[in-house]
């Protein structure tokens, strides 16, 4: 995919486990104003809004009626995606691409708090199959974990060695919700909730906003001297009942992937991506996606994170912002794995900024149970 | 710069109860009928655009995860779309979006509602409101459309009497729509005041019935869409512009996000004069008293003005300018699907496949639909030339 | 003058009835449920046996019908599980007979069918013999409504 489109700025407000000091207006006004402020626009060079937000984590019908205004959409050309905000920004990507825009704000926000992770992703089953048994997003997830574990041999320390890592990485990024360095042995010997999956494998409860301006090639050199671009996006749905497909694997992330790659002309993944952000709910998905993004071969995930290679120091370096394990705000968390990968390759990652300036990074972000939907951004300064 | 975009194919369900069939088997029938429409399978389709509106109408979140693989999305890219009544055209868009950025091909649209899953879909609607300041006294959508009308007789000197009109003629529209719930044989004025007044100054006959309905359309590029029909209808422009709840000086009556819309797409589409360049309309009439607002919102004549279209016969289907040839919303809403049905029967329109309810000669069509709380717009505008 | 916030949190919650459409597919397999048989539908063109399944393979796309109902066994294998030891959601009010935790949340191909079903495992000796591989047969309520729990879940064999 040639440069067309580029990421120019963007906001996240702090991550909180329960943000009751903010209205949800005002929490995403704040985010809006930072986002704003980083490229130096006002409201009115915004061409286009794009927002991500959904109906059950907000406890409200129609979640973009009133808080569109504050998301800056007044009397502007706006739309809302129901997914993760990396899905708006798609939507947005495409937009930019047909003539009439020249920039686009992406606004995903979510306090989930006031509703809650289970009655989200529990909701999500049908009436006559699933929901009955109660499934939701951690036992969907141990479903796959158990899989995957038992056709390679992973192991359960395997898998903690990626909370350890990820939560290390979140020390240094000011943004991160979680600020605790664990270690294998915390997370062996936390509770259980599903097996195999126990509570330092699991990502937190979340409160936030991400925001991402998008500006055309020929816009974005005028915003900023470091435009990051987007090189490939691929997108992916699998299929619903987790019965139907095999669970040890992530059918819908490879397939993104490889049409991500394809876009972006990249051949070989672990020699040409520098670094990654990947959507890891919970610990061994990290491990999982390692091998559906081709940063490994099948039933090497284990492998890679024993190695170090996923490390901060490593060759390739993967949640160098401590990942979802150290901040999940629902319907943001794939869009602020966005806005990392572009921090890092603008050199405006802070404490967390890698030493050898990566090139080109790779963002990932999912939707449904056991992952039935992917995307795969692969961007590039 | 944009691809030009294409309709290429329709289908619709009725607009019913579907007890015989479940959320998932609702789409697929207007998926497969869109695609005999189209003749093509989903092999040719690139990509899915999935609209549905609040979760809490069906109780189910996320529902194009579960409902996705009925409209033939098996590993491909299926978005979600979610603006409220509007969806249905904010999904049709965002499937020309796909296809004019050149990531896609051929993209099928698709947008729906159960209503009839839920005890009442005034549950769903009243919890638009904000949950701290408003819900307390929402009784769904009829009362904010109430103070809406009353806002828009009192204005202008119009009457109760001018919104029963609208539903009068679209419920006698209807009668040629196989689609429509509503179609209701000789249907006049006298019967519609004698229906019960239901939120002042609304009576039942104001009102849409509660359906359960899918639209889909198929938008293709301008290569393949010449290769799979010789009727395509084409997209000339597309705009969806968002207002607000709680500004200032909010008039009701005065709908400035839809003016905004219609002036972005008739200027794309190089239109100058609305009345008389487009040759029929489908928009949003949830309610009777909306087709008067939305008309002065789509210039279609001044502000004021609306009360006098119905009064002069412009919007008949003998008229100047037919406005909702099917019957509109107030003849079936499902709300997932019923922005979409404007789009599509506007599409067919062009196409000359509308059936009994074609209106003659049409070579510019105007579909709109209305969502959130009365501040979403959508338009597409279509041509028969390309 | 001075400014206090008075109140943090407003409590309230969205209590809305459902009436869902099972359909001729949904309908018919939690019928078989009713009477103790287990139903897939065999797609015609994949020859796969989808059980449970859904009103169209997936996959090729074809439409099930009444002719393509076949019964499967109530007996399979367990491919995948896990052990649920706290209380995650209790939503599902009609789920009358979900057990308090511990239980398991299984992943079964039952025999003749070609995809999982996922049901539960109950009861200490069953969840001490639950692994990949072990065999599991239906436990049967002795009054069946046409649900999904019309199994109480899959004892290990």
């Amino acid at each position: 995919m040639p440069e067309k489109v580029a990421i120019v700025g963007w906001g996240q407000s702090r991550f909180e486990g329960d943000k009751k000091d903010i209205h949800l207006g005002e929490l995403i006004y704040e985010t809006v104003r930072q986002a704003l402020a980083d490229t130096g626009l006002e409201i009115g060079d915004i061409d286009t809004v794009i927002g991500a937000s959904c109906d059950v984590v907000d406890g409200r019908s129609i979640s973009n009626v009133f808080t569109a205004e504050a998301m800056g959409a007044f009397l502007k050309e706006e739309s809302k995606v129901e997914e993760d905000g990396a899905y708006a920004a798609l939507y947005a990507y495409m937009r930019l691409l047909t003539g009439p825009f020249q920039t686009a704000m992406v606004v995903s926000h979510g306090k989930i708090s006031e509703s809650s992770p289970q009655t989200y992703s529990g909701l999500i089953c049908d009436p006559f199959l699933l929901r009955p048994l109660g499934i939701e997003a951690i036992t969907s997830s141990a479903l796959q974990a158990c899989s995957y574990m038992t056709k390679y041999g992973i192991t359960e320390e395997q898998a903690a060695k990626v909370a350890v890592k990820n939560r290390k990485n979140g020390l240094k990024n000011l943004n991160a919700q979680i600020k605790k360095e664990i270690t294998v042995a915390d997370v062996m010997s936390s509770p259980v909730l599903a097996s195999p999956i126990k509570k330092y494998d699991a990502s937190p409860i979340t409160d936030g906003c991400a925001v991402a301006i998008l500006a055309t090639k020929k816009r974005a050199k005028k915003i900023t001297d470091t435009p990051v671009w987007i090189k490939g996006v691929g997108y992916d749905q699998g299929l619903y009942y987790p019965g139907y497909s095999p669970l040890h694997k992530l059918e819908s992330c490879e397939i993104a992937a490889k049409k991500a790659y394809k876009a972006a002309k990249i051949k070989n993944p672990t020699e040409e991506i520098d670094c990654a952000e990947v959507y890891e709910p919970f610990s061994f998905y990290e491990l999982m996606l390692y091998e559906a993004l081709g940063l490994c071969g099948e039933g090497e995930g284990g492998k890679l994170i024993d190695e170090g290679t996923t490390e901060f120091g490593g060759s390739l370096p993967v949640n160098t912002s401590g990942g979802a394990m150290c901040a999940n705000p629902i319907m943001s968390t794939g869009l602020v794995r966005v806005i990392e990968t572009a921090m890092q390759l603008s050199g405006k990652a802070g404490e967390h900024q890698l030493k050898n300036k990566p090139k080109t990074a790779l963002a990932h972000s999912t939707s449904g149970l056991c992952m039935q939907s992917s995307i795969v951004y692969v961007l590039g300064v | 710069m944009a691809k030009k975009v294409a309709v290429v194919g329709i289908g619709m369900t009725e607009n019913k109860s579907h007890w015989d069939c479940s959320m998932p088997a609702l789409y697929r029938l207007a998926a497969k009928r869109a695609l005999a429409d189209a003749g093509i399978t989903m092999k040719k389709v690139d990509a899915v655009v999935f609209g549905h509106s609040p979760e809490y109408f069906e109780g189910i979140n996320h529902p194009e995860k579960w409902v996705g693989e009925a409209c033939g999305a098996y590993h491909k890219p299926l978005f979600r779309i979610h603006t409220g009544g509007t969806v249905g055209g904010s999904t049709a868009i965002g499937a020309y979006y796909a296809v004019a950025s050149g990531m896609f091909k051929t993209v099928l649209a698709i947008s729906g509602n159960k209503l009839n899953e839920t005890a009442s879909a005034q549950i769903g609607l009243s919890t638009v409101y904000d949950p701290i300041m408003g819900r307390q006294f929402a009784t769904g959508a009829p009362s904010a459309v109430a103070v809406q009308a009353s806002r828009y007789y009192s204005k202008y000197g119009y009457t109760d009497e001018h919104g029963l009109k609208v539903a009068v003629k679209n419920r006698n529209n209807a009668l040629n729509n196989p689609y429509a719930q509503l179609r209701i044989p000789n249907y006049t004025l006298e019967m519609a005041k004698r229906t019960p007044v239901l939120c002042a100054p609304l009576r039942l006959a104001d009102m849409c019935p509660t359906s359960d309905a899918a639209c889909a359309m198929i938008f293709s590029e301008e290569k393949r869409a010449q290769d799979i029909t010789e009727t395509p209808a084409w997209v000339k422009s597309v705009a969806a512009v968002c207002g607000g709840v709680n500004y200032v000086d909010r008039d009701w009556a005065v709908p400035i996000d839809l003016r905004k819309a219609a002036e972005i797409a008739y200027e794309r589409a190089g239109i100058t004069n609305p009345r008389k360049e487009i040759d029929v309309v489908e928009l949003y009439d949830a309610f009777s008293v909306q087709e008067l607002i939305w008309s002065e919102g789509l210039k279609l004549c001044d502000w004021g003005e609306g009360g006098k279209l119905i009064d002069e016969g412009v919007t008949y289907m003998t008229g100047e300018l037919p406005v909702n040839p099917s019957g509109g919303v107030l003849s079936a809403n499902s709300i997932g699907a019923a922005a979409m049905f404007r789009k599509a029967e506007a599409a067919l329109q062009v196409m000359g496949k509308a059936g009994d309810r074609q209106v003659k000669d049409v070579k510019i069509s105007l579909g709109h639909g209305w969502g959130g709380a009365i501040q979403f717009h959508t338009i597409i505008i279509f041509s028969k030339e390309k | 003058m001075e400014q206090e916030i008075e109140l943090r949190v407003l409590e309230g919650d969205i209590t809305v009835p459902y009436q869902w459409t099972p359909g001729k597919i949904y309908g018919r397999f939690l019928g078989g449920l009713k009477n103790k048989k287990i139903l897939g539908c065999k797609c015609k063109k994949c020859k796969k046996v989808f059980v449970p399944p859904t009103d169209l393979c997936p996959v090729c796309l074809y439409d099930f019908d009444d002719a393509d109902f076949k019964e499967v066994s109530d007996e399979g294998t367990v491919n995948s599980f896990t052990v649920v030891e706290i209380p995650l959601i209790r939503f599902v009010e009609y789920a009358i007979n979900r057990p308090d935790p511990p239980y398991a949340i299984i992943s079964i191909k039952l025999d003749g069918a070609d995809t999982d079903l996922l049901h539960l495992v109950k009861g200490d000796e069953n969840l001490k013999r639950l692994k990949v591989g072990a065999r599991a047969k239906a436990a049967w309520r002795d009054d069946t409504h046409g649900l999904l729990l019309d199994i109480d879940g899959f004892n290990i064999v």
